[in-house]
């Protein structure tokens, strides 16, 4: 029996083992194959030969020393248990002075010594390090996953489902209820230290369950259906939190093994590259936008009669005729506008020939290596129809740069970008986002070209692609960079246009039926629209709480002792899984944030495209603009302002039920009136980002610090740092204050790689030792070697997107707290007069400190 | 303790000033540097503000039958240099008294106490062989310092390489279409020993021998200064030992 479960190496090893155990450790036989059983157990279940598993045997052996070294008894697995707990609860504080040693001497001892944070033992820092390692699963392990025999899965699974069922449909007590969420939080935390891909999936089993049995119990027995008004207001909410409930269900299939796909290299005959065409569309984007893009296209590295350049141009303006013409590109145009971009690139495709279609939007400036990284799994895959990468920002989007959150936390594209999508791709559905992606012309020709049916040609295209049976690749590789939009409104024009988009595809080619998909892909396509229906939901969300104080309707009708019993796993569970699974990307509670801020703008669109599909205009994006002054959106912050009223109003009711209402309500009260002020909280985030931050400079400075040099005329040189570039001209910083001065003439020295290159430019500003400079006129060839040097150089991205700090969701909520509240400053900072006026006065009444007063007047 | 030759490829590669400045930033990290001038122009002691009269080095002392290593100077606790001496027709003594013992100066610095220095920074001449063979043997490391111009460009293309030997390109101006090229082309065909930190061009570099010191000591703050730092921080980093 046993020979026929197992391979003959394990074999072998085991019997080792056993022997070891029982000669030279002298345990007697029971011992030995209890320890053997658990042994084989432990190496089938846990991938114990990983780098982090082997770092952890290593961290632990020493404090395991006193149990290695006596004879095994039978009781060991207790014993061990034991200090485990003990390690893990009453972790000892004496220094671990050979951990750094152990690091160095480790054969991946690669990561340079940190100085032991503080606060963590050397055991919860070695399981931090462990967890950050994790993220290198490659395409091996998933083939080793599905190469076995699938029958015992769907046994397992079978019998799990049952099991599930039964736990999800269970009517508890509450007291039972109590035990059991107390014991599923238990493992949960627990879990959610240990390092691996077996851990992540115990949490989601946990969060999905208690999740489902949230859910069942909502569904069962809170509806009150005598009363109307609470019926009503119950199922608007129930239907909200079902949403949600599917959409954290498809995110974790969605993001449940990353793929993390590598580059495939190129043949190493480069006359076998294949020919490639570069596609720029614009319509109506400054010269100035369009300039980079295409000079950085230049500079990509591809043989030059492999690589056609194409400007297509729907403005038909004569500026850039000549610009295309004076640099030696392609330029297209048509004679009408119809279907915008979809229709520009369409009409490309009669003009141009080459096998792959390569597309940057005007402002995604392309860095060398675009087509060498992408082009391989072309050649590998000749049913791969799509190569996309990332779209990464060099400018800070409208929440970053109204928040002042420039590049210290995962922006809000972080978590499509870098989680979403690699997920998708798992499942071979990650779809085309509109730029920086390479196509196959005959897979583009079988299903007519670019989709025209809705406004988001792109998702549509990819998923008409996946229907024909093409593949998707996605590479998480910024391989390109752009602007990010520029003002709030601008942002929520360019989400309302998405959401439209996928509600259209949603109706005209709904992923769920139709031919050509697998049931992954139907599901990764659906979560992706859903996500773009988060409107209402969210509407709901910001108002339930107010039925209830405000109307008196009971939405959950259950005590609020059981409100919470279920409530509060269902968030907790999904919040620790969630951080766990997007920690990287997305911070916990931002989320919210960003839907508030959308939530009214994509409602109605996303339900108008529900309803009527055809309908619905094409806007382009702006970017590029000005913002003058510091000022406050007051426009597009009206309904988050009625939402906060009602939200106010909300707070003075409760307080009037706690003082008037009947005394078995206050509990119901009390939960009610806490969901308010977290509501609040997130409409104060909201407000907060409608306060628009002054942007003065018409060319994006991109902020860095590179190493350059600068000469000048008098044949001395200087180091100096490279603050930020622009088209234009670039800030640094020299050794001294007086090295230079206005409208000198300078030398500006810039690395590309191996290469540096001199660049002729003019001092424009000096102060200290920081300094400004205008770049002066360049061949075309050194404008060339300019973007490369700067805009489309490799290493001033890649690097940006994990030095973010870890998720840790308290912090997380501490931000969002003191983000609620500045919304409020603002608000009253920039209201109007004669709003003001009452609220100072009320202020003048508050009673203040002594000491608060006298230092307020001598400053 | 480890012996390092610099030599120009031709004259007037700025080979005397880059070791003047070296010596002086290994100084600042830290070594004990000691610096032999083995080229009879007896230029290396201007760099260390040697007053141009004294005419005394080693190889006055070997024609008087003195210790070679009295001849030394040092600046501070660190930095030793021995000039060379000025003498008439002294070179020309030393090839013919050489050409049958190559190793003389491989015994002489055997004699030295291996603790003492850190770093021996010798200045060989790029046009008298029987010098450089007295080195060749020697040095555990080799920098041929050479202009990126089309004269080095020819004169490297026929020149053999040997252990241990690096090429590093000096007055380099990344203004110059030429120099560029040239260095293009270098990074290609010489791949295999140029070091990769170049020397940038810079007036500092001159105005250092102006003022009878180091780029280093003139201007620490200049490009070329940094230069240096970068390429000593490149040496140590190399950990040649013989």
């Amino acid at each position: 029996m046993i020979p026929l479960l197992f391979k003959p190496r394990l074999l072998q090893g085991l019997r080792g083992h056993y022997r070891d155990l029982r000669h030279r450790r002298h345990a007697g036989p029971v011992t030995a194959l209890l320890y053997c059983t658990l042994w084989v157990l432990g190496w089938t279940l846990l991938r114990l030969e990983g780098p982090a598993w082997q770092r952890l045997s290593l961290r632990l052996a020493p404090t395991l020393r006193h149990l290695r070294q006596r004879r095994p008894g039978i009781a060991d697995p207790l014993r061990y248990l034991i200090q485990a707990l003990w390690l893990i609860l009453l972790k000892p504080r004496r220094p671990e002075p050979s951990v750094g040693d152990r690091d160095a001497a480790s054969p991946r001892g690669r990561t340079p010594r940190r100085p032991p944070a503080p606060r963590l033992s050397g055991w919860r820092r070695g399981l931090d390090g462990l967890t950050r390692r994790l993220d290198t699963t490659t395409l091996d392990t998933r083939r080793g996953a599905t190469g076995r025999a699938t029958w015992p899965l769907w046994a397992m699974g079978a019998l799990a489902g049952m099991m599930m069922t039964l736990v999800i449909t269970q009517p508890f007590s509450l007291g039972a209820q109590a035990i059991f969420v107390v014991l599923l939080a238990a493992v949960a935390l627990l879990v959610q230290r240990v390092p691996g891909r077996l851990a992540t999936l115990t949490l989601i089993v946990l969060s999905v369950t208690v999740s489902c049995r949230y859910l069942w119990w909502r569904y069962t027995s809170t509806l009150n259906w005598n009363d109307p008004l609470d019926i009503i207001c119950g199922l608007l909410l129930l239907g909200a939190e079902t949403y949600t409930w599917l959409v954290l269900l498809l995110g974790y299939l969605q993001t449940i093994w990353p793929l993390n796909r590598p580059p495939s290299a190129l043949p190493d005959d480069i006359d076998r590259w294949p020919v490639v065409d570069l596609m720029i569309p614009t319509y109506d984007e400054s010269l100035d936008v369009v300039r980079p893009t295409v000079l950085a296209a230049l500079g990509i590295d591809w043989p030059h009669d492999r690589l056609r350049i194409h400007l297509l141009d729907d403005g038909r303006r004569p500026a850039f005729r000549d610009f295309a013409e004076s640099v030696g590109i392609g330029y297209i145009t048509r004679d009408d506008n119809r279907h915008a971009k979809a229709g520009n690139l369409n009409h490309a495709l009669t003009v141009t020939n080459a096998e792959f279609v390569a597309i940057f939007d005007c402002d995604h400036v392309p860095q060398r290596s675009f087509l060498q990284m992408t082009l391989g799994w072309f050649l590998k895959d000749p049913r791969l129809g799509l190569v996309q990468t990332p779209h990464h920002f060099f400018s800070p989007d409208p929440f970053e740069r109204n928040l002042g959150r420039f590049r210290r936390m995962p922006n809000e594209n972080t978590l499509f970008y870098g989680l979403v999508q690699d997920g998708n791709d798992l499942w071979n559905a990650s779809f085309f986002c509109g730029s920086c992606a390479v196509l196959r012309r005959s897979a583009l020709e079988s299903i007519g070209g670019f989709a025209v049916d809705t406004v988001t040609e792109d998702a549509h295209t990819s998923l008409r692609l996946h229907r024909h049976g093409f593949t998707s690749a996605y590479l998480r590789l910024p391989q390109a960079a752009g602007l990010a939009t520029e003002s709030l409104s601008a942002h929520i024009g360019q989400r309302i246009r998405w959401a439209r988009g996928m509600a259209q595809i949603f109706r005209l080619d709904n992923p769920l039926t139709g031919p050509g998909l697998n049931l992954a892909q139907r599901l990764c396509y659906f979560n992706a629209m859903l996500h773009f229906l988060a409107g209402v939901p969210r509407l709901i969300f910001l108002t339930a709480p107010l039925a209830f104080l405000l109307l008196h309707a009971y939405i959950i009708y259950a005590p609020a002792a059981a409100i919470l019993l279920y409530v509060i796993p269902h968030m907790l569970h999904s919040g620790i899984t969630n951080s766990r699974i997007q920690g990287r990307y997305r911070h916990s509670f931002w989320s919210e944030v960003y839907e508030a801020v959308l939530a009214w703008y994509i409602a109605r669109p996303t339900t108008a495209a529900l309803l009527n599909p055809r309908k619905g205009t094409f806007n382009v994006t702006a970017k590029g603009g000005l913002i003058g002054k510091d000022y406050f959106d007051w426009t597009i912050s009206r309904p988050y302002l009625l939402l906060i009223a009602l939200n106010l109003a909300g707070v003075v009711a409760a307080g009037w039920r706690l003082y008037a209402g009947p005394f078995d309500e206050v509990p119901t009260v009390l939960v009610s009136l806490a969901w308010t002020l977290y509501n609040l909280i997130i409409l104060g985030g909201a407000v907060a980002v409608a306060a628009e931050a002054r942007q003065v400079r018409r060319r994006h400075r991109v902020e860095v610090a590179l190493p350059a040099a600068i000469e000048l005329t008098d044949g001395h040189a200087y180091p100096c740092t490279l603050h930020d570039y622009a088209e234009g001209g670039v800030g640094l910083s020299v050794p001294r204050a007086g090295l230079l001065a206005v409208d000198q003439k300078v030398s500006l020295l810039l690395h590309r790689g191996t290469r540096e290159q001199a660049f002729e430019a003019r001092v424009t500003n000096v102060n200290g030792a920081r300094a400004g400079l205008e770049l002066g006129a360049m061949t075309l060839p050194e404008h060339i070697d300019y973007i490369q040097a700067t805009f489309a150089r490799a290493d001033t991205w890649t690097l940006w997107r994990d030095k973010f700090p870890e998720d840790r969701p308290m912090q997380s909520f501490t931000d969002i707290l003191a983000l609620g509240l500045e919304g409020y400053r603002r608000l009253l900072l920039h209201a109007p007069k004669r709003l003001y006026a009452p609220l100072t006065w009320l202020g003048s009444f508050v009673p203040r400190r002594e000491a608060q007063r006298v230092r307020g007047f001598t400053d | 303790m480890r012996v390092m030759a610099l030599q120009g490829l031709r004259g007037g590669t700025g080979t005397t000033s880059l070791l003047a400045a070296l010596a002086e930033s290994l100084t600042q990290a830290g070594h004990s540097v000691l610096c032999i001038d083995l080229d009879p122009r007896n230029q290396l002691r201007l760099h260390f503000n040697h007053p141009w009269q004294d005419d005394s080095g080693w190889a006055i002392a070997e024609q008087a039958d003195a210790a070679w290593h009295e001849m030394a100077f040092s600046l501070g606790e660190r930095l030793t240099f021995l000039p060379y001496g000025r003498g008439e027709g002294i070179a020309e003594n030393l090839d013919s008294a050489w050409r049958d013992v190559p190793d003389i100066w491989s015994r002489r610095l055997a004699q030295l106490d291996p603790q003492r220095y850190d770093w021996i920074l010798i200045d060989v001449p790029f046009d008298h062989p029987s010098h450089q063979r007295q080195i060749r043997r020697l040095a555990s490391l080799w920098l041929t310092v050479a202009n990126a111009d089309a004269a080095c460009h020819a004169l490297l293309a026929e020149r053999p390489v040997g252990v241990n030997e690096y090429l590093l390109v000096s007055r380099f101006s990344p203004r110059s279409l030429l120099q560029n090229d040239l260095l293009a082309i270098w990074q290609r065909q010489h791949d295999d020993w140029l070091v990769p930190c170049s020397i940038h061009q810079d007036e500092a570099m001159f105005e250092a021998l102006a003022h009878k010191r180091s780029v280093i000591g003139h201007r620490s703050d200049s490009l070329a200064a940094r230069d240096v730092q970068r390429l000593a921080a490149w040496l140590q980093a190399r950990g040649a030992t013989p």
